[in-house]
């Protein structure tokens, strides 16, 4: 009897406690600083950068990796590789934590990784291009349902350029510098561009990178109008990576704040510049870009016609009602009034 | 010296030690050395309904300083604009349920980034399709199929049940264009299958605090898919732009 009231207890206590148990989707909130690492290393020399991973989670098996990454697109963004390439040695200088091994952190709490660069004698000359990722281990998998499980990777990008000399092989070239104007046609061999006098101007500058370091554009992008007025954009200085295309931008005007905007079709893609105003006449946009101590001026140019289209278009509109209804009016004073008359009486 | 003549005194002192420079001072004890080290005469916190201010007064060389492909903002007050770079996964293990033929099955994560300066990316890519122990899998979506089939970087429709397959739609801040609404999915890459991460979030603006997204995960099976348990593993992949 005893022993069925004693179990009756521990039940009842199991069944008010357990419902109070919180089981909840793990939450995964990481952050890694610095962001970015740029060095330039002589082969045979080594650095020690310290990282540091944050975890504002639930708490983590988190595992520190270097892998390879090359260029994608024209925004800076980056195609990591699936592994480490190049003759650069990296490993962590903790006691307790290895690069490709598991360490814990737990909710609240952050950890130095304390990374160290080799670079090998001998390595050549040139740039390397790695990221330093952390990554989380998957949660453990259910049984019986379909689901997917979610790993995180942070990463810092690394950019590294091995120089015994200092010398750097800065080469770039202007590919794209254009306006996209309302309208575009060829007259006598000449591009004639038409914008609105009300259009926001998107301008696009893309930079080439031919050399075998990366270059960050220094300059500005210049408009001037028919009228002599004239305005400077100062061009943000972004790392171009050897032998890739960037879009540069210009400060502040590129900058478009897409949740508030009204032109949403600006968002979809990206602009070096976005000129805004009341825009009449012939218009010159150009940019003068170097890339640092010893790298060569290049310029490039381009012209736009802005006219006042959408007022135009409602001038015509209204002077072709009024011409419509001075018309009608003329026709009904010139009609006969006895006929008019002939006919109420009918 | 009369009252008038001393308030004078008085007030002309305060204002000579106002214009007085701020320099920076180097402290050191027997373990630590500050170089350059600044401090401040006063500071203050203030909050109205809409705004937060703080202000700190008597710093020494506090501003933007700009060159040639260098920009240094120099002051306390210049910590608000170091964010550092975060990225958070609401939920880490998607919930599909039991998955019925010709029956969407979704789930949902919200992704959250803060950044600083130069921008960001998120990718994504899938480690296999979503497939049982055994092997057997379901396939990638083509969303509504041909004409307009959805493909690892352009979503497209994916509103009939009788179109199978899985993947994901984005909706919220910085998601790609090709997102139109919540009824444009794609397909997972697949790394098994050596395919390449996708771009799912990204800002190349200067720094912003908390961008949020949500995906939507989602799976729909033909009669005779074979019952079972299937899963994968989804890696998100948070970069700054370089």
């Amino acid at each position: 009897m005893n022993c069925k009231r004693g179990f009756v207890a521990i039940l009842g206590i199991c069944i008010f406690l357990f419902p109070f148990v919180s089981v909840h989707a793990q939450q995964v909130s990481l952050s890694l600083s610095p962001p970015i690492l740029e060095a330039v290393i002589k082969p045979g020399k080594s650095i020690l950068i310290a990282y540091t991973v944050e975890n504002s989670g639930d708490p983590l098996v988190l595992k520190p990796q270097v892998v390879s990454f090359v260029p994608q697109g024209n925004n800076g963004e980056m195609q990591l590789k699936q592994e480490l390439s190049g003759p650069v040695r990296f490993q962590l200088d903790n006691s307790q934590i290895a690069l490709e091994e598991p360490f814990f952190l737990k909710s609240k709490d952050s950890q130095q990784l304390l990374l160290r660069i080799r670079i090998p004698e001998g390595t050549p000359e040139g740039d390397y291009y790695y990221s330093l990722l952390v990554q989380s281990e998957p949660p453990p998998t259910t049984e019986g349902i379909g689901s997917t499980r979610a790993t995180v990777k942070i990463g810092s990008p690394i950019l590294l350029t091995v120089t015994r000399t200092g010398m750097l092989d800065l080469k770039g070239k202007i590919t794209t510098f254009d306006v996209i104007p309302r309208l575009s046609f060829s007259l006598f061999g000449t591009k004639i561009q038409i914008v609105d006098s009300n259009d926001t101007i998107p301008a696009i500058l893309t930079i080439y990178n031919q050399g075998k370091n990366a270059i960050k554009p220094q300059g500005t992008l210049n408009l001037r109008g028919n009228f002599g007025e004239k305005i400077s954009y100062d061009v943000e200085p972004v790392n171009i990576l050897a032998e890739s295309e960037r879009l540069v931008t210009a400060t502040p005007s590129a900058d478009i704040d897409c949740d508030t905007i009204p032109k949403k079709g600006l968002c979809n893609n990206q602009y070096s510049l976005l000129l805004q105003g009341f825009f009449i006449g012939l218009y010159t946009l150009s940019t003068t870009i170097n890339f640092g101590e010893g790298s060569p001026l290049i310029t490039a140019n381009t012209n736009f016609i802005a006219l006042p289209l959408r007022l135009l278009v409602a001038l015509i509109i209204v002077i072709g009602i009024a011409l419509l209804l001075l018309v009608k009016l003329k026709d009904r004073k010139t009609k006969p009034k006895d006929q008019t008359d002939s006919v109420t009486e009918e | 010296m009369n009252k008038k003549n001393k308030l004078f005194l008085g007030c002309s002192l305060f204002f000579v030690f106002l214009a007085l420079p701020a320099q920076a001072i180097d402290m050191e004890s027997g373990q630590y050395r500050i170089q350059f080290g600044n401090v401040s005469s006063g500071n203050s916190k203030e909050s109205s309904s809409s705004y937060k201010m703080t202000s700190t007064l008597g710093q020494f060389a506090a501003g933007q300083f700009n060159s040639n492909g260098y920009v240094i903002k120099s002051g306390f007050e210049y910590v608000h604009t170091l964010y550092k770079f975060s990225f958070t996964v609401s939920n880490t293990t998607i919930n599909l349920g039991e998955l019925q033929p010709g029956t969407f099955s979704s789930g949902t994560t919200n992704l959250t980034v803060t950044y600083n300066g130069q921008g960001y990316q998120i990718s994504t890519i899938a480690e296999t399709p979503l497939k049982r122990i055994s092997g057997s899998f379901i396939p990638n979506t083509t969303c509504d199929g041909s004409p307009s089939s959805c493909t690892l970087n352009t979503a497209q429709p994916w509103t009939s049940s009788n179109a199978l397959g899985f993947g994901y739609s984005m909706t919220g801040q910085d998601i790609m264009s090709d997102f139109i609404n919540a009824t444009y999915f794609r397909p997972f890459p697949n790394r098994s299958a050596s395919e390449n991460p996708a771009v799912i979030m990204h800002n190349t603006n200067g720094g912003r605090k908390n961008r949020q997204s949500t995906m939507t995960f989602r799976a729909n099976i033909s009669a005779i898919q074979e019952a079972g348990t299937y899963q994968t593993v989804v890696n998100y992949i948070a970069t700054p732009t370089y």
